[in-house]
């Protein structure tokens, strides 16, 4: 009796024990399954909001090259467009014009260029680096190319091996140039600067042949990414001349 | 039986499991109420920047716009987009000096009016209703929008950019 007895007890001890245990258990896995659902509800809706930021800048990149392109713009280089602009013209008139007498862009007309984008591209130019550029892809031939970046501290080596020790003035947050990449460098330009929106629409251009006027396909592309740091090589490689 | 030391009965000894089994309770319902809280409020925040995106897709359209009747026409038609959400959307003049600094103070926003008085504003905001006030700014999310869209102007038709400025808030 006494060993019954005995026997019963430690049966009830080790249940008693089994409870708890058994408890300690769920507790092990309800933690590992709320910190589980902790971290995927502090993650949720990140993709969604990358995505919407996405399609902003890419609805701003489509639009601000159709303002650019169907826009006029003065004849004079100096004036500024308005409705009561003595002499006018269409941007891609402009265009055509200056590039069919030498098949290529004159000081004049890259500077109207460059103010026009550079006019239409204000909303975004405080945190967005921009790139605008006419190519000929059947040549491979660049037209004019318009970029806007970040000027970042000299103390910022960006991806060269060495400093870069250059003089600007005060004050300057960004820096502009006139580029002239063959097409197989904006290959490295599309490495060094990741995420980007781009919009590519078809113009015609036209060159005087020995038959007369020929009509050339061109190709105009505006990419506009997070200002970033772009190597002095990638500079050169594009053949960038930057704008006093 | 029951004078064993530390016997409580069987029901008692199950008392202790008791104690992780409430915190494990506890645990779960705290993290699933923070979650379901965190979802609802992304849920808002993604539906009113989708909102956002189709007001400015609507009055934007292709980026050309030719009169105040096709302006007008874009607005009646974002009017009805949207419920539960409040938005003011015009065109604003850009300063096409390339110099000149820039900036957008969306609680005095200059619309743009043509040479016959009819301004390029459009909104949904009801009749008695606030308008956008730097005290509902502080109790509620704004967002902004700016898209760059070419306008016809004057008696030349003269194709100048313009800024198409979209303004959203809860009321």
């Amino acid at each position: 009796m006494g060993a019954l007895n005995n026997f019963s007890c430690l049966c009830l001890n080790q249940k008693g024990q089994a409870a708890v245990t058994d408890a300690l258990y769920l507790l092990l896995i309800v933690s590992a399954l709320c910190v589980f659902l902790f971290t995927f509800s502090i993650a949720y809706g990140n993709s969604v909001s990358a995505y919407i930021e996405r399609q902003y800048a890419s609805d701003f990149s489509s639009s601000a090259l159709k303002t650019i392109l169907y826009s006029n713009v003065p004849r004079a280089p100096n004036a500024v467009l308005g409705e009561d602009t003595e002499e006018v013209d269409h941007l891609l008139t402009m265009i055509k014009q200056d590039y069919a007498s030498d098949e290529k862009l004159s000081e004049n007309s890259q500077k109207i260029l460059g103010n026009t984008v550079k006019a239409v591209m204000k909303p975004v130019s405080a945190t967005h680096d921009y790139f605008f550029f006419i190519s000929i892809p059947n040549e491979r031939k660049p037209v004019f190319g318009y970029l806007y970046k970040t000027r970042f501290p000299e103390e910022f080596e960006c991806l060269a091996q060495k400093k870069q020790k250059v003089e600007f003035p005060a004050g300057q947050a960004h820096e502009e140039f006139y580029c002239m990449p063959e097409p197989k460098t904006l290959q490295g330009l599309g490495e060094v600067i990741g995420e980007a929106a781009q919009t590519t629409a078809s113009i015609n251009l036209v060159t005087i042949g020995a038959t007369g006027l020929e009509t050339v396909d061109a190709r105009v592309t505006l990419v506009m990414w997070i200002g970033t740091c772009l190597p002095e090589e990638l500079m050169k490689e594009m053949n960038c001349q930057r704008i006093e | 039986m029951l004078t064993e030391k530390g016997f409580l009965g069987p029901i008692g000894d199950d008392l202790p499991s008791l104690i992780p089994l409430t915190f494990a309770l506890i645990i779960f319902f705290a993290t699933f109420t923070f979650s379901l809280n965190s979802f609802e409020q992304k849920n808002a925040l993604i539906s009113d920047d989708m909102d956002t995106l189709k007001i400015a897709r609507i009055m934007r359209s292709q980026s050309y716009i030719s009169s105040y009747g096709e302006f007008s026409a874009l607005c009646d038609k974002a009017e009805v987009i949207v419920t539960g959400l409040r938005f003011e959307a015009g065109l604003v003049e850009y300063n096409l000096d390339p110099q000149a600094p820039y900036g957008l103070n969306i609680l005095d926003l200059q619309y743009y009016s043509d040479s016959e008085g009819n301004k390029f504003y459009c909104t949904n905001l009801q009749s008695g209703e606030n308008p956008l006030s730097r005290q509902l700014m502080l109790n509620t999310r704004v967002i902004t929008r700016v898209y760059p869209l070419i306008l016809e102007r004057g008696s030349r038709h003269i194709l100048i950019p313009m800024q198409l400025v979209v303004v959203v808030w809860e009321p």
